[in-house]
């Protein structure tokens, strides 16, 4: 741990309020990450996940959602006190993001070289042309011939829609990279081929990357570290290796459980029980008591911590690596 | 392209012979003695033979119908039963004042309205909002023929600033522009501000600020003209509405236009003036729903493949059209 981490996410909470209702939607929520690296935001629909990435970019809608506590340190700045000037220069330029679903992140009346040069032209002081031909260097990274800059986004399929929506995201080579679920829109075919594509291109940029996923698979192709996220918070955290090797919060271990085994080793999946708490009302103690089979008194009547359990890995629960061979 | 507008304007043919044939079958019908209602009750049988043989009553249903439409062939809309004035004639002298006033009012609906809807969506919520909101629903529900009363009571009568009634300077348009305009840019004002809305909630608004864009910048490149194209939708559908003339309005202000000559009639069931009137707004009509859908081709570049290539599918992109 000699490098300093250039992205640190400290004790985020961000709550939405929709009727009323305060949903809380990021708990406490605390991660960093090293220049170069890649982070997998792993955990079901509705964990937080996208609301995280958002919140770094400061692209919460403005009246719903409220960021009540936390500091982001992005290159030894806290994002959450700058002015949204300041903020401006940052996004799209030197953090940006690619969005879930490519058929509708761009716009459908403007040329989808317009939509990556705009980003372009914002973050660099360069003519119309030079733009242009910047953007068209981007599509052509991204495996789409610069001609087609003029064309209009219903003129590509959705896999090539997701490689416009990336070419704008790397169009200034962002440090910072945050891809929410980029392959959850797309056939699996074509998933293998984008992911192989980000891989590349963000080894050729040197951009640390914040993969937000529910694919376990892509986790384990593409990051370095993981953050498995349940209900707002992160419930287990360490390097891809122990993560993988030893999972140790039910949760994860509910995860893995519920992949199929290409090996055949087991006949059925076993899928976690029950469904996440509603954030509106999250419980006393442990949020995944509900869920969890080996739940005692002590969880429900006490949050669990993030404990260590040996090198960079920390989970939330109070069963710690009791039982490790689980 | 182009293919595609010369099939689009022929099918208007035989929509409006359908609208003739409507229109003149309800009027044929129509319980009336036309020669007694012309030349009086105490007309000699002579005389209304006569009438009716001028006037092809005589010929019946059928044979009356042939002979307008034959005529209507060589750009004869024949004359009017009391009058005897050639409905051509007539059309031709009172179309500028309604296409005039039609244009204006629309025009000064889309300038008021559509900044004024894009106004209070970006600021949902608060007083701004909350005034627009309020004073189109005031001025959506207004009669317009109300409104050009009191806009009468107040700079005619009270002030004498502008004249109240004639049609020759353009002082005269003033009232009936703004007081039919006031009611279409309310309209336009709420389809606006519902459009916007749902623009400034989608993705790729949201992408245009992850690049680090302007807000000013994102409503005028991006949200501007995906929230524009209902705008287009109820603005065109205006401007075809109003060709048939303001009614109320033209008799109100006594603009010699195609509404006042309708008026008169289907007042006096007068077949020839009324299928003129109507042949003329079905053809406006229609051509002004082709000159819609041309604009949208330019404003959202998936109208085009949709219009040309099916159009079923262009039904849905544009949604519910309003008139």
């Amino acid at each position: 741990m000699a490098e300093t981490s250039f992205l640190e996410v400290k004790n985020l909470v961000v709550e939405y309020t929709s009727d009323k209702q305060v949903i809380h939607a990021v708990n406490n929520a605390s991660f960093s990450l090293k220049r170069g690296e890649t982070l997998g935001l792993v955990g079901e629909t509705g964990a937080g996940k996208t609301t995280i990435a958002k919140t770094i970019l400061r692209i919460l809608p403005d009246k719903a959602a409220k960021i009540k506590a936390g500091e982001i340190f992005f290159e030894g700045e806290d994002l959450l006190s700058i002015s949204e000037e300041k903020m401006r220069t940052i996004r799209g330029n030197e953090s940006a993001m690619i969005f879930q679903d490519p058929m509708t992140a761009l716009n459908p009346t403007m040329k989808v070289g317009v939509q990556i040069s705009e980003a372009i032209l914002l973050h660099n002081n360069c003519s119309k042309q030079e733009g242009k031909k910047r953007a068209e260097e981007m599509l052509e990274k991204v495996g789409i011939p610069g001609q087609r800059f003029n064309d209009y986004p219903h003129q590509f399929s959705g896999g090539m829609k997701q490689r416009v929506v990336i070419a704008m995201a790397l169009a200034c080579n962002p440090v910072l990279l945050l891809s929410d679920e980029p392959t959850t829109a797309l056939d699996v075919t074509i998933q293998a081929q984008v992911l192989d594509m980000m891989k590349d291109l963000k080894t050729e940029m040197e951009t640390s990357m914040i993969m937000i996923t529910h694919d376990l698979g892509i986790v384990a192709e593409v990051c370095d570290t993981v953050a498995v996220c349940y209900a707002g918070e992160i419930v287990e955290y360490g390097s891809v290796v122990e993560i993988f090797d030893q999972p140790m919060h039910p949760y994860t271990i509910g995860l893995f459980g519920s992949l199929p085994d290409m090996n055949g080793g087991r006949a059925r999946l076993t899928p976690i029980k029950g469904m996440m708490p509603d954030p509106t009302n999250l419980p006393k103690g442990c949020f995944f008591q509900d869920r969890c089979p080996y739940a005692s008194d002590e969880c429900r009547k006490k949050h669990p911590d993030l404990n260590n359990a040996g090198g960079t890995h920390t989970v939330r629960c109070i069963r710690k690596g009791d039982e490790q061979n689980a | 392209m182009g293919k595609y507008i010369v099939k689009r304007i022929l099918w208007l043919i035989p929509i409006t012979l359908l609208v003739i044939v409507f229109v003149y079958t309800i009027l044929f019908f129509a319980p009336v003695d036309r020669a007694r209602a012309a030349l009086g009750m105490g007309a000699s049988e002579q005389a209304i033979a006569e009438f009716n043989e001028k006037n092809g009553l005589d010929k019946g249903y059928l044979g009356g119908l042939i002979i307008y439409l034959k005529n209507l062939l060589h750009g004869d809309f024949g004359v009017s039963y009391y009058t005897s004035v050639s409905v051509s004639k007539q059309i031709l002298v009172r179309l500028p004042y309604t296409v005039k006033l039609a244009i204006l009012a629309t025009t000064f609906g889309v300038v008021i309205g559509l900044p004024l809807g894009i106004l209070a969506a970006t600021h949902q919520n608060s007083w701004l909002d909350s005034l627009t909101m309020a004073l189109t629903m005031f001025f959506s529900a207004m009669p317009t023929f109300w409104f050009a009363l009191i806009l009468v009571m107040i700079f005619s009568l009270h002030f004498r600033w502008l004249p109240s009634v004639g049609y020759e300077s353009w002082k005269n348009y003033v009232m009936p522009v703004v007081s039919i305009g006031l009611h279409v840019s309310a309209i336009i004002a709420r389809q606006a501000r519902a459009s916007t809305l749902e623009v400034i909630r989608s993705d790729y608004v949201t992408t245009a600020r992850a690049k680090g864009q302007k807000e000013s910048k994102i409503i005028s490149d991006h949200v501007l003209r995906n929230g524009s194209i209902p705008v287009i939708t109820v603005a065109g559908g205006n401007l075809a509405a109003m060709m048939g003339g303001a009614l109320l309005i033209e008799q109100i202000f006594t603009i010699p236009g195609i509404g006042t000559y309708l008026f008169s009639g289907i007042a006096s069931l007068d077949i020839p003036v009324v299928l003129g009137c109507v042949t003329m707004l079905s053809v406006f009509h229609g051509l002004i729903i082709v000159l819609v859908d041309i604009i949208y081709t330019f404003v959202d570049p998936r109208m085009k493949v949709a219009i040309i290539q099916n159009s079923a599918k262009k039904k849905i992109l544009r949604g519910g059209e309003t008139t």
